[in-house]
C-alpha cells in the first residue's frame, strides 16, 4: 500500500480522477482525494452537490463513470470490507423490530450466504464495541425505543464490530439534537486519537470545525481541503468555495 | 351447564372431525399459517405486499394453462408463480419504488392469460372459483404433501438465513457493504414468498391471499421488538383465526376463506385500536 510522502502515513483511501453520476448525469467531475491513516475529515457542501455520491463510490456501491478508487490499495468491492459504515441514520425504518445487540451483530456479517451465526468471538466484539460508545446497557432495548442521539451511538459502534481501519459517516448528526451531536462528535475525536481515520459527510460546520483536522467542500466538479488552523474564513459565513479556500488534495 | 356445553362443543368437534375433507382443512390450515406466519413476516417488514398480490395474480395464468393443458392446477400455479415470482423480483431490486407499475402490468398480464385459457378450455369449470376465493374443504392430499413441503422450504429458509435476512431487511446498504449477497438473498426471499402465496391460494384463493399473509404479522408486529417473535405470534394467530373461521364457518354455512380473512380482519381493527389506546397513554405518562 502507498505510503504519503508528505506525512508519512498510509495511504487509505485515493481517488483519481474520478467522475461519477446517476443514469448519465454526472454529479462528480474528476475528483481527487486521498486520505491517510488516521486523518479526520469532514466534506462538507450543498444539497445535490455529490457528498453521498463520494461516500457511494468510495463503498463500490456507485461504479464511476471513469477515473479509478481504491480503499486499502484495493478496489472498493475488496477494500471497503476495512471500512465501518455509519449511514445517515433516518434512512432505516426507525420502528423496525430490532434490538440493539442485533444491530450492532451485523458488523459481524461475514461475506456471503452461510456461517453467520455468532462466534464466541463475535459476541465479545460486539461486546466491546457498545462498551466503546456506551451503550452496552441499551443492548436489550429495541431501536425504535432509542433517542436519535443514542441511534447514532449505535450505528457507530456497528461499525466499529466490523474492526474497520477507517470510519465513513454519512450525516452523522442530522436529526439529533445538540448536545447528542457534540458528544458524538466527542466519541469520534477519541476513536480518532486511538488510531481510527475518520471520513465524514456533514452539514454541521460550525461544530466540525472544532474536531475534524480538515474539511473538503464537495460541489460536483472539485474537494477541497481546508486544514485546522486556516479556518477563520469557515467563520465568515461565506461559502467555502466562494473564499477559495484550502486547496485541491490529490 | 359449563360442562355441558363443553362436551357438546367437544362432541361437536369430534363429528367435525369425523370427515376426511375437514381433517384436511385442518391440515392445510395448520401448515398455511406455518408458512405465511414466517413468510409474511418478511413480506411487511420488506414491504413487498405489492410484489405479493402480483405474483398471487400472477400464478392464475398457470392454473388457466393447466386447464387447458389438462395438468393439476396447482402445479401450474407453482410454475407461474416461481417464474413470476424472479421477474417482479428482479423488477423491485432494479426500479425500487418506481417498480409498482411494471408489477401491476405483469399482474394483470398473468391474470389475462389464465382468463384466456380457462375460456378456451372445454368442459364444465366448477372448481375454477377455488383459486380466486378459496377452497380450503376441497383440499386434496397431493396439496397437503405441497403445503408440508413448502412449509418446510420456508421454516428451513428462514432458519439457515435469519441473521442476513434480518440484515437486508433493516440495512440493506450495510449488509451490501458488508459483502452479503443482498440480491441473491432478496430474489431467494422472493421465490420463498411466491410458493407461500401459491400453496395459500387453495385456502383462500387469490384474491384474499394477500391479507393471509400480512394480516397475522402486521398484529404480531405492533406488539413484538424482534423479527423471530413476531414470527412465532404471526404463527400462532394465523392458527387461532385459521382454525375458528374454519369451524365457524363449517357451522354457519358459510364460504371459510371469506370467514378466516374477515376474522383476521375485524382482529387487525381491534388490534389498532389496542395499540393506539396504549401508545396514547405512554404519551399521556411521558408528558
Amino acid at each position: 500500500m502507498a505510503v504519503c510522502n508528505e506525512t508519512g502515513r498510509e495511504c487509505v483511501i485515493r481517488l483519481e480522477d474520478v467522475s461519477a453520476g446517476y443514469e448519465g448525469d454526472t454529479v462528480l467531475e474528476n475528483v481527487n482525494l486521498r486520505v491517510d491513516a488516521q486523518d479526520y475529515i469532514a466534506l462538507i457542501g450543498p444539497n445535490g452537490g455529490g457528498k453521498t455520491t463520494i461516500m457511494r463510490v468510495i463503498l463500490g456501491l456507485l461504479k464511476p463513470f471513469s477515473g479509478e478508487v481504491q480503499v486499502m490499495g484495493l478496489p472498493p468491492k475488496e477494500g471497503r470490507a476495512f471500512i465501518g459504515y455509519v449511514p445517515q441514520s433516518q434512512i432505516n425504518d426507525q420502528a423496525f423490530p430490532i434490538n440493539v445487540w442485533d444491530v450492532v451483530g451485523m458488523g459481524r456479517l461475514k461475506s456471503g450466504w452461510w456461517n453467520q451465526r455468532y462466534s464466541e468471538a463475535d459476541k465479545r466484539v460486539i461486546a466491546e464495541s457498545l462498551q466503546k460508545t456506551g451503550v452496552y446497557e441499551l443492548r436489550n432495548k429495541g431501536i425504535a425505543d432509542l433517542s436519535g442521539g443514542q441511534r447514532q451511538r449505535v450505528y457507530i459502534s456497528r461499525a466499529l464490530a466490523t474492526d474497520p481501519k477507517i470510519l465513513l459517516l454519512d450525516e452523522p448528526t442530522a436529526n439529533i439534537d445538540a448536545e447528542a451531536s457534540t458528544q458524538l462528535y466527542e466519541l469520534l475525536d477519541v476513536l480518532n486519537a486511538e488510531g481510527a481515520t475518520v471520513l465524514m459527510v456533514s452539514h454541521d460546520l460550525h461544530t466540525l470545525e472544532r474536531h475534524a483536522k480538515s474539511v473538503g467542500f464537495v460541489n460536483r466538479g472539485l474537494v477541497f481541503e481546508h486544514s485546522r488552523g486556516e479556518q477563520s474564513s469557515l467563520n465568515e459565513g461565506n461559502t467555502a468555495h466562494e473564499n477559495g479556500w484550502g486547496h485541491e488534495h490529490a | 351447564m359449563r360442562t355441558d356445553g363443553g362436551t357438546n362443543m367437544l362432541e361437536w368437534v369430534q363429528t367435525v372431525l369425523a370427515y376426511d375433507f375437514m381433517r384436511n382443512a385442518l391440515m392445510a390450515a395448520v401448515l398455511v399459517s406455518l408458512t405465511c406466519g414466517a413468510i409474511g413476516t418478511l413480506v411487511v417488514l420488506n414491504r413487498i405486499v405489492m410484489v405479493s398480490g402480483g405474483i398471487a395474480h400472477a400464478a392464475y395464468g398457470g392454473v388457466g394453462l393447466a386447464y387447458y393443458f389438462g395438468f393439476d392446477p396447482v402445479l401450474g400455479a407453482i410454475g407461474f408463480g416461481l417464474i413470476s415470482s424472479i421477474g417482479m423480483g428482479l423488477t423491485q431490486r432494479k426500479l425500487h419504488e418506481r417498480a409498482d407499475t411494471v408489477i401491476g402490468v405483469l399482474w394483470a398480464i398473468g391474470m389475462a392469460i389464465g382468463i384466456i385459457f380457462v375460456s378456451l378450455s372445454p368442459g364444465y369449470k366448477a372448481d375454477l372459483m377455488s383459486y380466486l376465493f378459496g377452497s380450503i374443504l376441497a383440499v386434496s392430499v397431493l396439496d397437503l404433501w405441497l403445503m408440508l413441503a413448502i412449509a418446510s422450504l420456508a421454516l428451513l429458509f428462514i432458519l439457515l438465513f435469519y441473521r442476513p435476512l434480518q440484515a437486508i431487511s433493516f440495512d440493506e446498504t450495510f449488509a451490501e457493504v458488508r459483502n452479503v449477497p443482498v440480491t441473491g438473498l432478496y430474489l431467494a426471499m422472493i421465490v420463498v414468498v411466491g410458493l407461500a402465496v401459491v400453496i395459500s391460494m387453495r385456502v383462500v384463493g387469490l384474491i384474499l391471499v394477500i391479507a393471509f399473509l400480512t394480516i397475522p404479522p402486521a398484529i404480531a408486529n405492533m406488539f413484538c421488538r424482534r423479527i423471530w417473535e413476531i414470527m412465532l405470534l404471526a404463527i400462532g394467530l394465523g392458527l387461532v383465526f385459521s382454525i375458528s373461521g374454519l369451524l365457524l364457518s363449517y357451522s354457519l354455512n358459510l364460504p371459510a376463506g371469506a370467514v378466516i380473512i374477515l376474522i383476521m380482519g375485524v382482529a387487525y381493527l381491534l388490534a389498532s385500536l389496542l395499540k393506539s389506546g396504549e401508545t396514547r397513554q405512554n404519551k399521556v405518562k411521558k408528558s
